[in-house]
């Protein structure tokens, strides 16, 4: 449990749609539950809610639409209980239209509440895609969970949502330290210099200005980026993520961690389509044991987070 | 061009270990499996890397990796890059210059040990005089004097010679030829010397093996490569030792001298002994009085160049003591202008390369091949030119005389190759 009660946000992404974001969002908390945590999940996906389902709850009456819209005032009037013991849920805006881009206030507004919940742990299922607002919510996490499945589809969308992300932290930090002029300096440059990826460039404002180099490089070296690959089914599949991790290492220079993996499950698909939590509905399945491990490595890096800090 | 571009693009931002994805502790067989990892994560078809690097820029990284794994793979030369780093305080420079070093080192070696056999290559590097005397080209040279002279002959191995004591000062002089960086002083003969008959073999991955029976197998390097090719004949351990203008041992070298050297030394036609083993004496390599001025076309080799134009640089600059960075610095009045003199004014101010480039804002590579004399990796000549000033600038020597002397070296040497 962190300082003040506030929960450690959990951001779940991945860029495209049917990878199973809900669906491991929701089983994501429930093992956080069952490993003694009290959790609520956040149906973030502001276009395409479902994650009540994945959850086994029905279409509720209160949504984040009500809050986004200022119908309740605080954002734990629209917390619904679910079956599952220690897991409550913030279900999506079903009305979508004004609620898909909520402005800047809107928004805001809810990262404060969201902070202040009352949790251990607060999961925000994203919605597909890399709009600001989705990347946002990522970035503001302590661990933004980037899920893919071992396609190619899948993983170049990965990428696309994680070269966004960075550019939108790239740009923020970059307001802070009031670097643009050198940025700006070295993307001119970038043929002579040859700046191709992130890290070249950091790298080459590293050259120009050994300080702000050096700044903008602990700043983004920040993002907490970790990687969940989903629906694995041969051996050299479980390999990927940590392949990924290598590869983005080498683009970005930033380390992502590799929580690990999912295997392909038909039993996911039963729960699904019998409407209940999978971890419910099939716990001893595959798919549902390696939840476990997986909440295990995020509280670990908590506690050592907690440590070094 | 696109080459050219890439070279800047992946500067070596990380420890060779980074590269690899190993921790510093990592055993040899951790090295072995983080490079095959690592080779799989960016091989063509890998999942994980082709929507975020262009083939180029995966090729690029695989190279890095072959690099890294050299080096690594190795215990001589992983504990001298171990100690570079333990001694350098910016990480990525040091393996930066590290590699770089490396690099030349390996492609001296393989070049130069290309035609000679495997059992050949550890004589080369003697440790010792009496060693070498062993060999028979050196045992027909006064032994004073045998080192130096043999050496030069067979070209690059220059480069990688050990520093020996109670040799002469030509040799020690030769050893130097890639003179100490700044901070890791200890590093740049440190991983040559180590491992002189695994070195070749391991270096260069992407170069076919060393050819077993020697000479009369050519080396085939990619015609893209810059290196000329070492007629058989010079390469052949039965070049005429006496050939070489031996410097006394006591007196250094005349600046102009060594220059000529390699030339004078330049193959006659003889037809090589092939696959004659050095090792064992051989009678039949009787020494051939080569006849220079009617000589087969000679093409020069860089590394061998280079290696003497440190020499002319340290005969005209002097070695010039770090405390003495900010000291005036003189271009050689008479000299060549080379990348090897530009190198050592550089390192004469205590610059490295990154510095360099930071200071000039021209991209790591271009210095790099500024100073390896690498014409093909450098822009059109009003750039290079402008690259030149602002080198110049950066030593606080003329600029018109840098950038003049340098563009005329570099016209001349691109006459000579074709």
């Amino acid at each position: 449990m962190s300082a003040e009660g506030q929960g450690r946000i959990i951001a779940v992404g991945g860029g495209k749609g049917g990878i199973g974001k809900s669906l491991c969002s929701a089983s994501l908390s429930i093992a956080l539950a069952r490993l003694g945590n009290r959790v609520v999940v956040v149906d973030a996906d502001l276009g395409g809610a479902n994650l009540h389902t994945c959850l086994g709850v029905l279409p509720p009456l209160v949504t984040l639409s009500d809050f986004v819209n200022r119908r309740v005032e605080q954002l734990e009037d629209v917390l619904v209980r679910t079956p599952m013991e220690g897991v409550s849920m913030v279900a999506g805006a079903m009305d979508m239209l004004d609620s898909a881009n909520p402005t800047h206030q809107q928004k805001q507004r809810l990262i404060r509440h969201l902070l202040r919940l009352q949790a251990d742990y607060v999961i925000l299922d994203l919605g597909a895609g890399s709009s600001f607002n989705i990347l946002d919510f990522f970035l503001l996490a302590e661990h933004g969970i980037l899920v893919m499945v071992p396609e190619p589809t899948s993983v170049e969308n990965a990428y696309r949502f994680l070269k966004s992300a960075y550019l939108r932290r790239f740009r923020t930090v970059e307001k802070v330290y009031d670097i643009k002029h050198l940025i700006d300096e070295a993307m001119e440059q970038r043929n002579e210099r040859g700046i191709r990826t992130p890290l070249d460039l950091v790298n080459a404002i590293k050259a120009t200005d050994a300080e702000a180099g050096s700044a903008l490089e602990q700043e983004m070296a920040k993002m907490r980026v970790r990687l969940l690959v989903n629906q694995v089914r041969e051996p050299a599949d479980a390999k990927v993520g940590d392949q990924i991790r290598m590869a983005c290492q080498r683009y970005f220079g930033v380390n992502l961690d590799y929580l690990g993996s999912i295997p392909h499950d038909e039993a996911v698909w039963r729960a699904v389509r019998a409407k209940q939590p999978l971890l419910q509905h099939s716990p001893g399945s595959p798919a549902a044991q390696a939840f476990f491990p997986i909440a295990q490595r995020i509280m670990a890096l908590d506690r050592a987070s907690i440590q070094a800090a | 061009m696109t080459e050219e571009i890439l070279e800047i693009v992946m500067p070596a931002p990380r420890t060779l270990y980074e590269i690899l994805d190993l921790r510093p502790d990592a055993t040899q067989s951790d090295v072995e499996a983080g490079y095959q990892r690592a080779l799989e994560v960016f091989s063509e078809d890998s999942l994980a890397s082709y929507a975020l690097f262009t083939p180029d820029e995966a090729d690029r990284v695989r190279k890095e990796i072959q690099m890294a794994y050299s080096v690594l793979r190795h215990g001589p030369s992983r504990s001298a890059y171990d100690a570079a780093l333990a001694a350098a305080t910016d990480k990525a420079a040091a393996t930066l210059s590290f590699t770089t070093i490396w690099e030349q080192g390996a492609s001296s070696l393989s070049d130069s040990t290309m035609g000679t056999p495997l059992s050949t290559r550890r004589p080369v590097t003697a440790e010792k005089p009496a060693e070498a005397a062993a060999e028979p080209e050196a045992a027909a040279v006064p032994t004073s004097s045998a080192p130096a002279g043999t050496r030069s002959s067979t070209g690059r191995m220059l480069v990688i010679a050990p520093p020996v004591e109670d040799v002469p000062a030509a040799v020690d002089t030769v050893s130097e030829e890639l003179p100490p960086l700044p901070p890791p002083a200890p590093l740049e003969t440190a991983p040559v010397v180590a491992t002189p008959s695994s070195v070749p073999v391991s270096l260069s991955p992407t170069e076919p093996p060393a050819p077993a029976p020697g000479l009369s197998a050519y080396p085939t390097i990619p015609p893209t490569e810059f290196h000329t090719l070492v007629p058989p004949s010079v390469a052949a351990p039965t070049e005429p030792p006496s050939a070489v203008p031996m410097p006394a041992p006591a007196a250094p070298p005349p600046a102009a001298a060594p220059v000529a050297t390699p030339v004078a030394a330049a193959p006659a036609p003889v037809a090589p002994p092939a696959p004659v083993a050095v090792a064992t004496p051989a009678p039949a390599a009787a020494p051939t009085m080569s006849n220079p001025p009617g000589g087969p076309r000679f093409k020069r080799v860089r590394v061998d160049d280079d290696a003497i134009a440190a020499n002319i640089a340290r005969a005209v600059v002097g070695p010039v003591p770090s405390a003495t960075s900010d000291a005036p610095l003189e271009l050689p009045a008479d000299g060549e202008i080379n990348g090897s003199v530009l190198q050592r004014l550089r390192e004469a101010r205590n610059m490295d390369l990154r510095t360099m480039a930071g200071i000039t804002k021209v991209g790591i590579n271009y210095l790099r091949a500024i100073e390896a004399n690498d014409f093909g990796e450098l822009p059109a000549r009003v750039y290079l030119r402008g690259f030149l000033i602002q080198y110049a600038r950066a030593l606080r020597v003329n600029p018109e005389r840098l950038a003049g002397g340098y563009l005329a070296f570099a016209d001349r040497y691109r006459k000579e190759i074709r």
